[in-house]
């Protein structure tokens, strides 16, 4: 679905993404983590056509993107971090608009609606919604025309749990159909949990690339904390999850019936990017 | 259809945030001013009234227009919507030409103009100019500020010119700048329709080709959210 070969991109005459190469497959979700002004933004332009002037070869469905016109917007949709709405209108007239915009029929605006919890505030003007519904609505914008490949900013910025599950669920629903989804994200959680593939992007490069399951796999087995009281005190100890049997102390608890408490400790995507770059996520 | 519903957009938007309303206020004032001057000089106040707002208010609004797009992020949604850059400036000036033809041709039955169709073209056409001047001035203003003195230059361009005519100021070559003749066609003297017109539509191409370029730069840069 999308081929990227020796990518080459700068704004001034140092290269700010030098030599990157990945590709997408079809029905996949695949995440760009890294911090703040890593370069994930701007691989998203690139790979929506807003940066034409790139080095190397981006193919995004066939083609090389520089040779795509406009028509190629029919096929994406794009959620930005922020949203992106006319005040004035309501949600329901916001979504006839911008679906009126594509040759597609547009999706059913009521059952879109209805799947973030806005068919209540549907005949609302957006300028009278909240931060979290603005956002659930925008997200509805990049999905009216039912693409084949959604490019999502920071989906679940700014939303309680409740509504950032539903917004994950939605994803999910739309990877089952076959779907492509580019998350960029500083979200590890939603990478970890979203994510077939992720690659963490750091000054303008892939510092790694693979699978969550594989990245957290490479540090090693997770440990087990565990901890006992000594002399009134509480103590606490940490081995490795596959040497619990080589630690004599924890057996000595265990037979003794003397251990407080004991629960494993896996590493999860954000410490394998701290690991890997040197640099915390969030 | 793509380019009628950008349109119907466009006014919706000017409807909603009271430019039909403000335009209403115009010209109940405008027909109070045309009713007070004496009918002698009710032409030619008309024509002046005509040419320097209906015809001429994309100058001044398109910096509201595409601030207001602007603040609300819409211009990047628009840009990686399948809309061309030449619909995406059509719809604009269209939207506002139809103020200009409506705010216009109120003032011409009232103000004594002879040839309604003939002034309603010029209006159109000149409107066509100036709001495709206003939405360059407007591509690169981050504030009404910098609107306000990015669109000086194409105001005193197109404006400067047509006002020399009110002081007797007059010349065969004029009819090459649009200003003047949009001015003599709403009058209704014009040396030569089928020329003024000429110069209006010469003028018109430029403008617009140079504005369709300027909104493809605008809209790739602003296709991030960012700006």
């Amino acid at each position: 679905m999308i081929r990227i070969e020796n990518l080459i991109f700068s704004y001034t005459k140092k290269p700010f993404i030098e030599r990157m190469s990945f590709s997408v497959e079809r029905g996949e979700i695949f995440g760009f983590l890294g911090p703040s002004g890593a370069g994930k933004s701007t691989l998203q332009k690139i790979l929506t056509g807003q940066l034409p002037g790139y080095g190397g070869s981006v193919k995004v469905f066939s083609g090389e993107l520089r040779s795509h016109g406009r028509d190629f917007y029919e096929r994406i949709g794009i959620d930005f971090e922020f949203p992106t709405l006319y005040e004035k209108l309501t949600a329901r007239q916001n979504l006839k608009f911008f679906g009126s915009l594509y040759s597609s029929p547009m999706r059913d605006i009521d059952k879109l609606l209805a799947a973030v919890e806005l068919s209540q505030d549907a005949d609302k003007k957006v300028s009278d919604y909240s931060k979290g519904m603005k956002s659930r609505l925008s997200f509805l914008r990049a999905l009216i025309n039912d693409p084949e490949i959604l490019f999502l900013d920071e989906p679940t910025s700014g939303l309680d749990p409740a509504n950032a599950r539903l917004m994950k669920n939605i994803i999910l629903e739309e990877k089952a159909k076959g779907k492509t989804v580019i998350l960029t994200t500083h979200n590890m959680q939603d990478a970890q949990e979203l994510c077939d593939r992720v690659a963490f992007i750091v000054n303008g490069g892939i510092a790694a690339l693979d699978t969550p399951h594989n990245l957290i796999m490479r540090r090693g087995a997770s440990s087990v904390r565990y901890s006992w009281l000594e002399d009134g005190k509480e103590c606490t100890g940490e081995c490795a999850l596959d040497k619990t049997t080589d630690d004599t102390r924890l057996q000595k608890l265990v037979s003794e019936g003397k251990l407080l408490t004991i629960h494993s400790a896996e590493p999860n995507l954000g410490d394998i990017f701290m690991e890997v770059t040197g640099r915390a996520l969030q | 259809m793509r380019l009628l519903r950008l349109t119907t957009g466009d006014i919706r938007f000017q409807w909603k945030y009271g430019f039909y309303i403000l335009y209403g206020i115009f010209t109940a004032i405008y027909l109070l001013v045309l009713a007070a001057v004496p009918e002698s000089v009710r032409r030619t106040v008309a024509t002046v009234l005509i040419f320097t707002d209906p015809a001429a208010m994309g100058l001044f609004f398109m910096g509201a227009i595409i601030l207001l797009e602007k603040s609300q992020r819409v211009n990047s949604a628009l840009a990686v919507s399948p809309i061309r850059e030449g619909e995406y400036m059509l719809a604009k000036l269209l939207s506002l030409a139809l103020i200009g033809v409506i705010v216009g041709g109120i003032l011409s039955a009232f103000g004594g103009i002879r040839n309604l169709p003939l002034c309603l073209l010029a209006i159109v056409l000149s409107s066509f100019i100036c709001s495709a001047c206003g939405l360059i001035a407007a591509r690169f203003s981050r504030t009404l500020n910098q609107f306000v003195l990015f669109a000086v230059p194409f105001e005193m361009v197109l404006c400067l010119p047509p006002t020399l005519l009110l002081f007797g100021i007059d010349s065969p070559w004029l009819i090459l700048h649009p200003g003047v003749s949009a001015v003599w066609l709403i009058y209704g003297d014009a040396p030569s329709v089928p020329l003024c017109l000429l110069s209006l539509v010469l003028w018109c191409v430029p403008a617009m080709l140079l504005c369709r370029k300027c909104i493809g730069s605008y809209l790739r840069a602003t296709g991030g959210a960012s700006e």
